[in-house]
């Protein structure tokens, strides 16, 4: 059923070819996308947990505007509406940005700032989760401030909700499909446009499909790796973060779960 | 025993002054107007029963508590809000808790390493031999790449105890240090704080270890209500005590 896949396109290519492009273009906004979303909420995070009101409220705001509105509305509002709201020179300039990363770094932008979002509140419940010994424990031997955030408390948190993170992976790399509303051809926008070209709707989207479990089921061996190569000896094994408000996936149980995406 | 109990004379500034102490939480004092002097090379044991502020006591000690009113002055730097006279004091003072609070993700020998390392600034390879010297001096030195969780009791309080001792410290305060163990682990851990003492190190220490206490402590301070009520010679105070809330007490916990 999939052989139309191997037939030319008008361009002289294989349809094969479109979706592996489109695989190329969501594996890159999945892939940096993450560690923009990483990088930020990790930053935010802690700043929800600081002792500054200033930087916990601003870490809270941040928080609440990224992680509340739609994903695929943030996509419209970095897109269509940020340019226009800039000085004109800079909105001119942005408009002029060539084709594939005029639509690209603005969908890379969006999904980083919106998974970050979620990231920080994963990586405030994890620091809230460490017992407050260990706080005092750092503080008892002159550790405050950066250096208890940096051997102390950090490499705990970030340990404790690697099952939580790996609901998050899962999370980005679906959403990547929102870019395609704004022009990104990344995996679900070549699927559409075979089935458009070929009339072959479910050829073209059931072998998307199949890539997306794929990919699914490699970002969540990936997690599975990692948490059991940060596993701190002695203690059991996939423990969770307390307070987490998402369907963190248990890592205890490795298909069913890891499943969820498709939905 | 008893001969070692004279305080040295050598330096006789105090090593910890508390002055008129008050600490609230909310509108609840845990502590009102404690005053409180430790010798250089004083041996003090802390009782009282349980919520009588014995904690609060040495974590302000420490400022990992702020106290509201008072004085403490430590080593002659008093302690206020100031970020680096804090992070000063505190590294002169070693702090083992009830729960041990090792880091759980360092190995002992890193627990030991990381803070002469990062706040002393001390290179890798000093601080790994001074680690392994205190390490071997607790007697858990063949652990030394274990993980906390994988120690017992006694052994991860002993670890504490070597992670304290590696900042060097002037005073070394202890919050019921065995009181979190198994009967049979007591001793070891007891053993080495007795050690400690005997070396010359002051300290601060709550317990309940009446044995520990006459052995060790130059003076025994009983507290009530967030006050001291009464201290005293320890083998006195055992024997008999002034007030009589320390009489009920003692009754308490020897039956
Ligand atoms: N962080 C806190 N918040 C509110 N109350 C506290 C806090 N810490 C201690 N207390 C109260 O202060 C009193 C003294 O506590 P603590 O010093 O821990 O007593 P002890 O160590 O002698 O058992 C207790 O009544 C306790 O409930
Ligand atoms: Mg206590």
């Amino acid at each position: 059923m999939f052989t139309v896949l191997l037939e030319k396109t008008v361009d002289g290519q294989r349809y094969i070819d479109w979706l592996v492009s489109g695989l190329g273009w969501t594996l890159a906004l999945a892939f940096f996308g993450w560690w923009i979303a990483f990088a930020i909420g990790v930053v935010v995070g802690i700043g929800r947990t600081v002792q500054n009101p200033f930087l916990r409220a601003l870490a809270r705001l941040y928080v609440e505007i990224f992680r509340n509105i739609p994903v695929l509305v943030q996509m419209f509002l970095w897109y269509f509406v940020l340019p226009e709201l800039l000085p004109t020179t800079m909105g001119d300039w942005i408009k002029q940005i060539p084709p594939p990363w005029g639509t690209f770094l603005p969908a890379l932008w969006c999904l980083g700032l919106y998974t970050a979002a979620r990231i920080a509140e994963q990586v405030r419940a994890g620091i809230e989760a460490l017992p407050r010994g260990q706080d005092e424990a750092a503080a008892a031997l002159g550790l405050s401030g950066y250096l208890a955030y940096r051997h102390i408390i950090l490499p705990q948190a970030l340990r404790l909700i690697v099952p939580s993170l790996t609901s998050e992976v899962m999370g980005i790399y679906k959403n990547t499909s929102v870019a395609l509303t704004i022009g990104v051809m990344e995996l679900t926008a070549q699927a559409r446009q075979i089935s458009d070209a070929t009339f072959q709707t479910f050829a073209a989207f059931g072998a998307a499909t199949l890539i997306y479990l794929a990919l699914a089921l490699i970002a969540y061996q990936t997690m599975m790796l990692i948490d059991k190569a940060v596993r701190i000896p002695g203690t059991a094994p996939g423990r969770e973060a307390g307070g987490s408000d998402f369907d963190a996936v248990k890592l205890e149980s490795p298909v069913p779960n890891g499943m969820e995406v498709v939905k | 025993m008893q001969q070692e109990r004279t305080v040295s004379p050598a330096d006789p500034s105090p090593m910890v002054v508390v002055e008129h102490l008050v600490k609230r939480f909310g509108s609840f004092n845990a502590l009102s107007d404690v005053n409180l002097e430790v010798a250089k090379g004083e041996k003090i044991v802390l009782c009282g029963p349980s919520g009588s502020g014995k904690s609060t006591l040495i974590r302000c000690i420490n400022h990992i508590e702020k106290h509201d009113s008072g004085r403490i002055v430590v080593d002659g730097i008093e302690l206020t809000d100031r970020i680096c006279d804090i992070n000063n004091v505190r590294s002169e003072v070693g702090m083992v808790f009830q729960s041990f609070n090792l880091f759980p993700h360092l190995s002992v020998l890193e627990n030991c390493m990381l803070a002469p390392m990062k706040v002393r600034g001390l290179a890798e390879s000093e601080a790994h031999q001074r680690s392994m010297a205190l390490l071997r001096k607790v007697r858990i030195h063949d652990q030394a790449n274990k993980y906390p969780a994988q120690l017992s009791g006694g052994q991860q309080q002993r670890v504490a105890i070597a992670r304290a001792l590696c900042m060097q410290p002037k005073i070394m305060l202890f919050d019921e240090p065995t009181s979190a163990l198994d009967p049979e682990m007591v001793k070891e851990v007891l053993e080495t704080i007795v050690e400690l003492a005997q070396d010359g190190m002051t300290m601060v220490c709550v317990t309940h270890e009446m044995g520990f206490a006459r052995e060790v402590a130059d003076r025994v301070v009983f507290m009530d209500r967030g006050s001291i009520v009464e201290e005293g010679d320890p083998s006195r105070f055992f024997r008999a005590p002034n007030t009589e809330r320390a009489k009920a007490f003692l009754n308490q916990i020897i039956h």
